[in-house]
């Protein structure tokens, strides 16, 4: 009887043959895991890098004010505190102690919020002289529904005082703006970087927004109108702003090493859409 | 056990299989997981990248919205608008994107604008969508003007025709005009006019405070610039320009729904606030004429601008400032003029009663015509919000 089967040859260079093949096969599979990770991470960083800076235009970009009472309130490269507008409408009703908005005037980023939210409210004066506008700071009491000319309204407790402003200074239909004093910076925790926000009025403690950041991760410049660095919260038109980011640890390229992490940065510049 | 193959033996092994192509297609399979993951990765990246384009795509063609609106400002149909109503901007193109929105008049020169900027975006059915408000408010300021009769050149006046410097409230301006203010001279000439002023040389026929005194302060350049605004930009804003022979001028209101009619150049507004013609009463024109007009009755209101002669005749009664740079003078049926008139000469060509002209100085219109005419810029400071 003939019984067929490898020779001792035959099974030695098929078994180094499949080492080598597994050998390579493990090499090619583990630097494609690493570069796809590392291609994740990047896209990671830069999803988050973006998610920032529109955070940063869309919360910066409203800013303004007046010469005297800019909404800036404290600027530094790596801070910023400044009042966000959380709302706009218009006044239907204006009396003594207080105001009601129009409701479907009202749109904005939320509602208004007793303690935590303030009100500016338009005081035209003469009527054919913009020069003497000016928005009044008013605090935001409590919050009731009713109607005003028959349609919905919200009505703000407030202190406004018919005396002090008397009513024949405000328009019909007086425009009105809610806002809240925030902050943003850089700060650590955990040892890592993270570009941070918090509602100073609100008395809130800084919540991440986007990170990790490199220890240099938030840059701000402030310019005044003519592009040179601005001196006083008055005078910034533009603020421009740098992101570092820094993704979590990953083996690239060929590296058998220890992992590192991959740094990428986004610049922007946002223009202050109120002055 | 291993059972081994002789060495001389031939012929291939049946019934057993290896496993080097299942460790293949295993490999292949996984790294070819890895290759679409990676691609996946990739392309959710572009999309999202893409998407940001989109929005900010919507959110431009919502400002270019509102900048368009702004200077393109329709005075004849929002300027009419009352207090507290809005009028809708149809959809607009804007390059591939498009925008609508609202106009809403707050008070006498504040407007809210609402746009909604629209950009398409492909893969999805619905176009990205950016909110956008503005105010902006309405900046024209007292002309300046202190006399019912302003004269640069020359002036010949006679009765029956007569001048009143006396404050004067057209009727239904109750709500613009709160009270009477004091007179004003009838006339005010430059120091280089010899005027004369025939057999109208004192109340009646002229009456104010002064008469009539020498303005050593009016020359070409008080003509040129009217409420902080030059003749030429107000020109060139005109809603009308006629020239020739016009009218009778009046208001003019569409059958149904009773709305004013802007297109008809005939209609200079209603300045009577009368029931069925009432919808005109805010409508302020600037009517330019480039050359000689002859007005031939009628009534209206607003800035009228002559470049050349302007003869006044068939009753025609006109409310607002009056500025010409030739000759002002009248015709059979004669005119009157509530507001001011401000002439480089004046010289009456007809001097029987049934032609005379009636000149009467009103504090509160002049501002309230001039202002009809006047510039749409957003307000100095925080004009601008993003609506969600």
């Amino acid at each position: 009887m003939t019984r067929r089967g490898f020779s001792l040859v035959e099974m030695m260079v098929s078994v180094i043959l499949l080492c080598l093949v597994a050998g390579i096969a493990i090499r090619v599979l583990l630097r494609l895991n690493w570069s796809s990770t590392a291609a994740g991470e990047r896209g990671a960083l830069q999803a988050s890098l973006r998610g920032g800076a529109l955070y940063l235009t869309g919360e910066l970009r409203e800013l303004g004010g007046t010469p005297l009472d800019p909404d800036i309130l404290v600027f530094a490269p790596e801070s910023l505190t400044y009042r966000a507008m959380r709302g706009s409408g218009v006044a239907c009703r204006i009396a003594n102690g207080q105001v009601s908005i129009e409701l479907t005037s009202l749109t904005g980023y939320r509602s208004p919020q007793p303690g935590r939210d303030s009100l500016l409210l338009h005081q035209e004066n003469n009527e054919w002289a913009p020069a003497d506008d000016r928005w009044l700071h008013l605090p935001i009491g409590s919050l009731s529904g009713g109607t005003c000319g028959g349609s919905p309204a919200l009505t703000i407790t407030t202190p406004f005082d018919t005396t002090a402003y008397p009513l024949h200074t405000f328009a019909s239909f007086a425009p009105l703006r809610t806002f809240e004093i925030m902050q943003i910076r850089l700060y650590q925790s955990g040892g890592d970087y993270w570009l941070g926000t918090r509602s100073v009025s609100g008395g809130e403690i800084i919540q991440p927004v986007i990170g990790p950041l490199s220890s240099r991760g938030l840059a701000m410049t402030y310019f005044d109108s003519l592009g040179g660095a601005a001196v006083s919260a008055g005078d910034i038109r533009s603020i421009g702003f740098t992101l570092r980011g820094l993704t979590a640890p990953v083996r690239t390229g060929g590296g058998y090493g220890s992992a590192a992490r991959l740094g990428d940065s986004l610049l922007t510049r946002v223009l202050l859409r109120n002055w | 056990m291993l059972t081994l193959r002789p060495a001389n033996a031939s012929g291939r092994l049946s019934g057993e299989s290896g496993y080097a192509l299942p460790l293949m297609l295993a490999v292949l399979a996984l790294g070819s997981i890895l290759v679409a993951a990676t691609f996946l990765m990739a392309r959710l990246e572009s999309q999202s990248g893409e998407n940001t384009l989109v929005a900010a795509r919507a959110y431009e063609t919502a400002e270019s919205g509102l900048a368009e609106i702004v200077a393109w400002w329709d005075s004849g149909l929002y300027d009419t608008l009352s207090t507290g109503d809005s009028v809708t901007v149809p959809l607009r193109l804007l390059g591939p994107g498009t925008y609508r929105g609202s106009v809403r008049r707050l008070s006498r020169p504040l407007f809210a604008i609402n746009v909604v900027g629209l950009y398409p975006n492909p893969p999805f059915l619905l176009p990205a969508r950016r909110g956008l408000i503005s105010i902006a408010r309405l900046v024209g300021s007292d002309p300046g003007i202190h006399a019912a009769l302003t004269v640069r050149d020359s002036l010949t006046w006679d009765a029956p025709s007569w001048i009143s410097g006396d404050d004067s409230i057209p009727p239904g301006w109750a709500t613009e005009c709160p009270g009477v203010d004091s007179s004003v001279a009838a006339v005010l000439y430059a120091p280089s006019v010899m005027p004369s002023f025939g057999a109208c040389a004192g109340p009646p026929c002229l009456t104010g405070n002064p008469a009539s005194a020498v303005d050593s302060s009016i020359a070409d350049s008080t003509f040129l610039r009217i409420g902080g605004v030059s003749y030429a930009s107000l020109s060139a804003r005109a809603t009308w320009s006629p020239v020739g022979t016009l009218g009778p001028i009046g208001p003019v209101i569409s059958a149904a729904p009773g709305s004013c009619v802007l297109t008809d150049s005939l209609n200079w507004g209603e300045p009577d606030s009368v029931g069925s013609t009432a919808a005109c009463r805010r409508f302020f024109p600037v009517i330019h004429s480039p050359g000689d007009l002859v007005l031939t009755g009628g009534r209206g209101q607003g800035l009228l601008l002559v470049d050349g002669d302007l003869t006044m005749g068939g009753g025609t009664a006109f409310t607002g400032l009056i500025v010409v740079l030739g000759t002002f003078t009248n015709a059979a049926g004669g005119g009157s003029v509530l507001g001011g008139v401000m002439a480089h000469q004046i010289a009456l060509a007809d001097p029987s009663p049934s032609a005379s002209l009636k000149l009467h100085y009103s504090a509160c219109v002049l501002p309230n015509t001039v202002r009809g005419s006047a510039l749409v810029t957003p307000l100095p400071y925080r004009s601008w919000t993003q609506a969600f």
